[in-house]
């Protein structure tokens, strides 16, 4: 009777986590016209099954990465209108949306340290409104798209890029935020309404990367502001993986810390790989102990997985 | 009234980053724009122009006063510019300078013999007066007319100039005449593209007392067609006003002692056109600065002493309604020098001194309002033997951040023939980073070290004996500067730029200037030229600004070239002023090479024995030709100037 139970328990369980779901950001707070670019140091944004990663440096008041925001200027050319749209909204219409500066590349991790498959099926971008004035008027960095002539075959590429269990898939997908190559110019365009991105080729992902290019390159780098708006997140769940098959009930100490944390855990973990709060490897630790020494690491947020054989536990830790 | 520009021998948008405060990550691209207007480095030439009323260029050697005879003349060329000119522009026509001129009455810097626009000190009458947070100043603020000499020196003279002149020496000089004199000068303008300029000045004398006042109003619309292929556009929001007074004191206490008392006030107001990748631009900046100065000097039977103090008050206010930016930037600068000069026996000469300066700057950008200090002594000695001359000297400076710094040099001539020169000229010398470099936020680097510099100037100088009537005169200065601890900006981990030292620029070039002159019963004719090669590099990979060793530095001109031509007949005279500039690197893009002619014709009469007319008429790029200076900003085409001037003596 009792084993009747738990595998109804988890016929259930496992019927509630597959299908489809959206992640959009309307349940989170955000003043009227406001943002949020993580200066309570939070290091990022979880949003149901979606952590969107932001670097806050407190010293000089700056920001990298996401910030969440329902700033409606769409009109206001500058770096001092950095968090909106070009549309002055989030997908049809929705208040709240998220923006990014993207500094290299920017991330999104959609695993949330359950042995979930996930396949993100595609989401919703739109130009910042900085960028999107910038290409249409120039400004005092960048030119506007087409150059003094109107001619010149400029273009803003949105380049996405999916991982499992930190394996890039082997194709990319591509999105063009401004294209200026027509033959006709009356065909040159600037996106200015939200525009869907199908990503489903990727199949199962836990992670995506996004980085940006433009033909407007100067001697110090990408003129063009490298911002831009992302809305509705869909993909599917897909419980693959009897959960008690997984027996890692993780509990990491203490965290934040400032050297070495400890783990409970009953398992023999086959790795466990630390990347910082952008996806990017910081180094494989091998635990004694099931103690981690972190000390050598700078100040900041970072994820640390535990793999055995092709799953993995994640979680979150804070190097003060 | 004459005018003197002495062009030295031997021997750094003004503009504040427009930043206001919680911009996170854009620092990025405002830096860019910071170092588009520092300029990473530029280069050099010679020019030598002429005429009427105004400025007259000597290939002469140093400076005014007690430090004068601490640099060795070389031959007088009399060269005359016109006195409306702004500095920079009469600066760009001068042999082993280049302006980097962001469009007529935008900002204007100046980069000697391949150096940054940084690496040329600006003083006034000695004193300096470089804005202190980005180490520049703007030299399209600044009205010629209010000078009676501009020296320009492009040889390291370390001992007497000390803290950031690695590559020269700009200096403008007040100079009262010893005589009683009184004298009324008027002088009215009107050119293309609106513009008009009402320049005033009044000097009286009363027994052992002068007074001078200058005044100068100048302004344009500026609206200029420029052509973008075959499309014809006119240049936008560029409407720019500048206005300038000054009052200058003189007493002699007696015939040994003299005081002088100088205040000089300045209010500019500049519209910023937009780029020619951009669709429109509201942006505008307010400049307004008040200079005081108070020099004393007196004589002794074999010494010669002076004490000179400054103080400089000074503002920008930036102000963009489009992007809803709004800056405003504030320094106090004081300065004090104290100079002795001593003659000894066998013509030994011996210069002494100290000087004290003292700087604080305020905006939105620093944590704190920032000060500076900076504490020098020098000294130089001086010996000349029969076919000789020996100069030393040394400075020790300590400022607030740094250690002492030793700046010597050395200065050598031997005249081989009676029409022969040969002379070497070393020195070390040093830049102490700006206020930006040390506490800009972000990006800041207080523990930046100074840049310093080596500089090696070789001078051949013949001049045949041709006859009475006419004189030939042939220059050749190849020279090598390096600087170490080169202070670049470059992009950190984070969403900004930030400055460090690099390894080591090098510029090395040969500057060649010539000039014939015929005199005839009742005129004369001057040809002169200048040709300038130089090559400006890092002698290291310089990844973050697609700057790979041995690159031409950014906005470095590699070949300058001018030809001049001047013919005096009676009271008119004739100037015609060639300039090529070749291909500069840009930022984005290569900028064009070009080629502007002047043409300036001027009559001068004379109504009585006290009252002297001049009118003048200058066309300026009289072939019209389509050309950038700096990239995306476009310059006019073929304009005009009509200039009346009335002198009462």
């Amino acid at each position: 009777m009792k084993n009747t139970l738990l595998v109804a328990f988890l016929l259930v369980l496992s019927t509630s986590i597959n299908g489809q779901l959206s992640v959009d950001f309307e349940s989170i707070f955000i003043e009227q016209d406001s943002f949020l670019n993580g200066s309570d140091g939070s290091g990022g944004f979880q949003i149901e099954h979606v952590f969107l990663p932001n670097d806050y440096n407190t010293e000089f008041l700056s920001w990298s990465g996401w910030a969440l925001t329902n700033d409606t200027d769409n009109v206001t050319p500058g770096f001092l209108n950095q968090y909106s749209s070009s549309s002055g909204a989030g997908f049809d219409n929705s208040e709240n949306y998220a923006t990014t500066f993207v500094l290299g590349e920017s991330h999104i991790n959609i695993s949330t340290g359950s042995p979930i498959d996930y396949k993100v099926n595609g989401f919703y971008v739109n130009n910042n409104t900085y960028a999107y004035l910038s290409m249409r008027d120039g400004d005092a960095f960048a030119k506007k798209f087409g150059g003094e002539t109107g001619d010149d075959p400029d273009y803003f590429l949105l380049t996405i890029k999916g991982f499992e269990n930190g394996i890039e898939k082997s194709d990319s997908i591509n999105f063009y935020l401004a294209d200026f190559r027509f033959e006709d110019n009356s065909q040159d365009y600037i996106v200015k309404d939200w525009s869907y991105v199908d990503v489903s080729s990727f199949g199962k992902t836990d992670s995506l990367s996004f980085s940006l290019s433009s033909t407007d390159i100067g001697a110090f780098g990408m003129n063009t502001p490298a911002y831009f708006c992302l809305d509705q997140i869909e993909f599917d769940i897909n419980s693959s993986v009897d959960p008690s098959d997984f027996k890692t009930e993780l509990l990491v100490f203490p965290n934040p810390s400032h050297g070495v944390i400890n783990f409970n855990s009953p398992n023999r973990f086959d790795k466990i790989i630390i990347t910082d709060a952008f996806g990017r490897f910081k180094k494989v630790v091998h635990s004694i102990n099931n103690q981690i020494d972190i000390s050598e690491l700078i100040s900041g947020t970072y994820i640390i997985e535990f793999w055995i054989g092709q799953e993995k536990v994640v979680n979150r830790v804070v190097k003060l | 009234m004459p005018y003197d520009l002495l062009l030295t021998f031997g021997g750094k948008d003004s503009w504040m980053v427009p930043l206001e405060s919680l911009l996170p990550c854009i620092y990025t691209n405002l830096f860019k724009y910071f170092l588009h207007i520092l300029g990473i480095c530029l280069p050099i030439t010679e020019a030598a122009l002429q005429t009427t009323n105004a400025i007259n260029i000597d290939t002469v050697f140093i400076s005014s006063d007690v430090k004068k005879n601490f640099q060795i003349t070389q031959s007088k060329n009399k060269n005359q510019l016109y006195t409306t000119q702004s500095i920079d522009k009469l600066i760009s026509k001068t042999s082993g300078s280049f302006i980097r001129n962001y469009g007529r009455g935008s900002l204007s810097t100046l980069a000697v013999k391949g150096g940054t626009s940084q690496h040329t000190s600006i003083t006034w009458n000695g004193c300096p007066i470089q804005n202190p947070m980005l180490g520049l100043s703007d030299l399209s603020l600044i009205p010629s007319f209010l000078f009676q000499n501009v020296e320009l020196l492009s040889e390291g003279s370390s001992a007497l100039l000390g803290n950031g002149a690695l590559a020269g020496n700009l200096n403008f000089v007040n100079q009262t005449k010893s005589d009683s004199s009184n004298n009324l000068s008027v002088q009215l303008a009107q050119g293309s593209f609106g513009y008009s300029s009402h320049l005033f000045q009044n000097t009286r004398s009363y027994k052992n007392h002068q007074l001078r006042l200058s005044y100068s109003f100048e302004k344009a619309d500026n609206d200029f067609d420029f052509f973008i292929g075959p499309d014809k556009r006119k240049q936008s929001n560029a409407e720019y006003s500048r206005q300038n007074a000054m009052l200058e004191y003189r007493i002699d206490q007696n015939r040994m002692s003299r005081t002088n008392l100088r205040v000089w006030y300045s209010n500019n107001t500049t519209n910023i056109p937009p780029l020619t990748t951009q669709s429109e631009n509201l942006a505008n900046q307010t400049d307004q600065s008040l200079k005081s100065q108070v020099e004393h000097s007196w004589k002794g039977p074999s010494t010669f002493h002076k004490i000179i103090a400054t103080s400089i008050w000074d503002r920008q206010r930036y102000t963009d309604p489009l992007i809803l930016l709004k800056s405003h930037n504030t320094y106090h600068s004081q300065y004090a020098e104290y100079t002795n000069q001593l003659v000894l026996e066998s013509n030994l000469m011996v210069l002494s001194g100290l000087d004290f300066q003292s700087t604080t700057a305020q905006t939105l950008n620093y944590s704190n309002k920032e000060k500076q200090y900076l504490y020098s002594i020098f000294q130089s000695i001086k010996k000349p033997l029969k076919n000789q001359i020996i100069k030393l000297g040394y400075r020790l400076s300590h400022a607030n951040q740094g250690a002492i710094r030793l700046s010597p040099d050395l200065f050598y001539q031997l005249q081989l023939q009676s029409n022969l020169n040969i002379a070497l000229s070393l020195s070390e010398n040093f830049r102490r980073p700006t206020l930006n470099d040390l506490f800009w936020n972000p990006g800041g680097n207080p523990n930046l070290k100074a840049e310093t510099s080596r500089n090696y100037d070789l001078i051949f100088e013949w001049t045949p004996s041709v006859s009475k009537a006419h004189s030939f005169n042939l220059k050749l200065n190849p020279f090598v500067r390096r600087v170490n601890n080169w202070i670049i900006w470059v992009p950190q981990d984070f969403a900004f730029f930030a400055p460090s030292n690099l390894g080591e620029v090098r510029s090395e070039g040969l500057i060649i200037q010539s000039r014939f002159y015929w005199n005839f019963k009742d005129s004369n004719i001057s040809i002169g030229t200048t040709q300038q090669v130089v090559k400006s590099y890092s002698t290291e990979d310089v990844p973050s600004q697609s700057l790979l060793r041995g690159d031409q530095l950014f906005y470095t001109p590699k070949h300058k070239s001018i030809i001049d031509f001047a013919w005096t007949y009676k009271n008119q005279t004739l100037q015609l002023h060639h300039q090529y500039i070749s291909t500069r690197k840009g930022f984005n893009q290569t900028v064009e090479p070009f080629t502007i002619i002047d043409l300036l014709y001027s009559l001068k009469t004379k109504s009585s024995a006290n009252s002297e007319f001049e009118i003048s008429f200058e066309v300026q790029n009289i072939c019209n030709t389509h050309y950038r200076i700096i990239e995306r900003r476009p310059m006019p085409g073929r304009n005009f100037t009509l200039t009346i001037q009335h002198i009462l003596k």
